[in-house]
């Protein structure tokens, strides 16, 4: 056998793959969005309808709501990152039991969102939740989390903050490891260094942590962005996108053209508008990336 | 307030218990183990053992034999094909949702578990990963398995493979971990309940269950939990490495 041929010969399985499960998607999902196909009727009976699904999509409240809600949710990840940054500090201190934390931790990243869903609902309970106990027993009204729709501050629907916190609370063991990583990455001789010409505790952190640890902030922060818009099964899980729709967001609406009302052609519209915008935010994010000194692939 | 919800289900169980004293512990757990009906619990964690082991075993394979051609052969087109893996990374997952659910229909792997294991086989991630760490392989040890008769199929199964073992336990776990937690795609595709996997069975457990059957609900999702904590504790070195290292790959 030649030894020229022999790459495209492993290469086979990948081909067909690659053509069948990922070209042919992309394309077929960029030509129903300019169709009424529905149902799974033959797609012969598809009409072409040309740019109608996008021009409704842009003026449907339904899908401009989600992607609002998709953005205020990607607000949890700063939150999580700067909570993750200070236990990452407090850890780097101790010097014993490490990795017992370490793997405590990581166990909610590693757990399923309908497992912590179900502890979380629990949590936010509105008649037996240890929150709206505690809340009781301090002599405040108890919270309806996850079904009073009273936006905080005109912008953020409670039920929304509810889902944000828990993600918040799932993340903030991601960030602490990778921050210990990070921490533990510089060496001890800098901020020696530091002490000895008179530097405060303050200080050193300021101009020596602060700026080492200032490409992996940025990649925690970026590489989070594009999958927490795309956020479903934290809401799937606490609200279905309820209550009044103030939970809802894009992806679970395009599950719902799809499972629900068989909008094949409204619901690949969607999908494409989406993809841009979250496109868009990912090139955004590399220039800063790149500003930030960071090389990104 | 952190403290008392850094709390896996295990240790809600553990609370329930406390608070129904009279109950012998040990028996809600058996209890637990049937309190889920649609389908049992044991075969929901069949179907997903069933699914997760075959995703994780075919693509740690297919993707880790297409980044060992794209890291250590020298062809035309190679650039091409690793400049559309980059590309498809910036590809939402949610973009081909829609087509996806149509040519599954289409290929008859609607309510099959085809649908859940194949399209994940050869994973962008996966390959751009392998490929990164099958790159810092040295060529001399090829080579010099080359020299010696070795096939080339014999030299990514007797060499690569092995040689891969760190980035090959590290990526198989985080898979592991994500095609056992999944919900979206496994919802879209499983229609007949006897098939669901343990995330479709579990999901919405909460509003199914009233509040003095809240201790089973939260053994079953415990056990649900259960096999992915387990290979967590058994490989933490591999997985936190994998998933810091990982984060910060770059060329």
């Amino acid at each position: 056998m030649k030894r020229s041929l022999i790459p495209y010969i492993f290469l086979i399985p990948f081909f067909i793959h690659l053509v069948i499960l990922s070209l042919f998607p992309l394309g077929f999902g960029m030509f129903m969005s300019f169709t009424n196909y529905y149902a799974l009727r033959p797609i012969s009976e598809a009409k072409f309808i040309g740019l109608a699904n996008y021009q409704e999509a842009l003026n449907d409240p339904v899908f401009l709501g989600a992607i609002k809600n998709a953005f205020v949710y990607v607000l949890y990840e700063p939150v999580t990152i700067l909570i993750g940054f200070f236990f990452a500090l407090v850890l780097n201190t101790a010097v014993k039991g490490r990795a017992v934390f370490r793997t405590i931790f990581f166990l909610p990243v590693i757990t399923s969102v309908v497992a912590i869903a179900f502890v979380w609902s629990w949590l936010y309970d509105v008649n037996y939740g240890p929150i709206n106990i505690f809340l009781r027993s301090l002599g405040l009204a108890p919270v309806n989390w996850l079904a009073n729709p009273h936006p905080i501050g005109g912008i953020v629907p409670i039920p929304l903050l509810s889902i944000m916190i828990m993600s918040i609370w799932q993340y903030i063991g991601l960030n602490t490891v990778i921050f210990l990583a990070g921490l533990q990455s510089i060496p001890k001789e800098l901020h020696e260094a530091a002490r000895t010409s008179g530097a405060g505790v303050w200080h050193s952190f300021r101009h020596i942590t602060v700026p080492l640890l200032k490409p992996t902030i940025l990649f925690c922060a970026i590489t989070a962005t594009a999958g927490s818009l795309q956020v479903f099964t934290e809401v799937y899980t606490m609200t279905a996108g309820g209550p009044a729709r103030t939970t809802y967001v894009p992806v679970l609406m395009i599950f719902d053209q799809v499972s629900q009302y068989q909008q094949f052609g409204y619901g690949a519209a969607l999908s494409y508008i989406f993809f841009l915008i979250i496109l868009a935010v990912s090139l955004l994010e590399i220039r800063i990336l790149r500003r930030g000194g960071m090389i990104y692939y | 307030m952190f403290i008392a919800t850094l709390k896996n289900p295990a240790e809600i169980q553990s609370l329930n218990i406390k608070w129904i004293p009279e109950n012998p512990n040990w028996e809600h757990f058996i209890e637990a183990w049937n309190y889920v009906d649609t389908p049992p619990l044991w075969r929901a964690l069949l179907n997903s053992t069933i699914v997760t082991v075959s995703s994780v075993a075919l693509q740690l394979l297919g993707s880790s034999l297409v980044g060992y051609v794209l890291a250590k052969h020298k062809f035309r087109g190679n650039n091409m094909i690793f400049m559309w893996i980059l590309a498809q990374l910036m590809i939402p997952g949610a973009t081909s949702l829609v087509p996806m659910y149509v040519l599954m229909n289409w290929l008859k792997w609607y309510n099959t578990y085809w649908s859940l294991i194949i399209p994940g086989v050869f994973s962008a991630y996966t390959i751009f990963l392998m490929r990164q760490y099958i790159i810092t392989i040295p060529n001399d040890i090829l080579d010099a398995a080359r020299l010696s008769g070795c096939s080339e199929f014999g030299l990514f199964w007797r060499m690569i493979l092995p040689l891969s073992k760190p980035a090959l336990v590290a990526l198989g776990l985080i898979n592991f971990v994500g095609s056992w937690n999944d919900l979206l795609w496994p919802m879209l595709m499983i229609k007949n309940s006897d098939w669901f996997t343990v995330q479709m069975a579990l999901s919405g457990l909460w509003s199914r269950t009233q509040y003095p059957y809240l201790h089973l609900a939260a053994g079953a999702i415990t056990f649900a939990a259960m096999p992915v904590i387990i290979l967590t504790i058994i490989f933490q070195k591999y997985l936190i490495k994998g998933w810091t290292g990982l984060s910060y790959a770059k060329r």
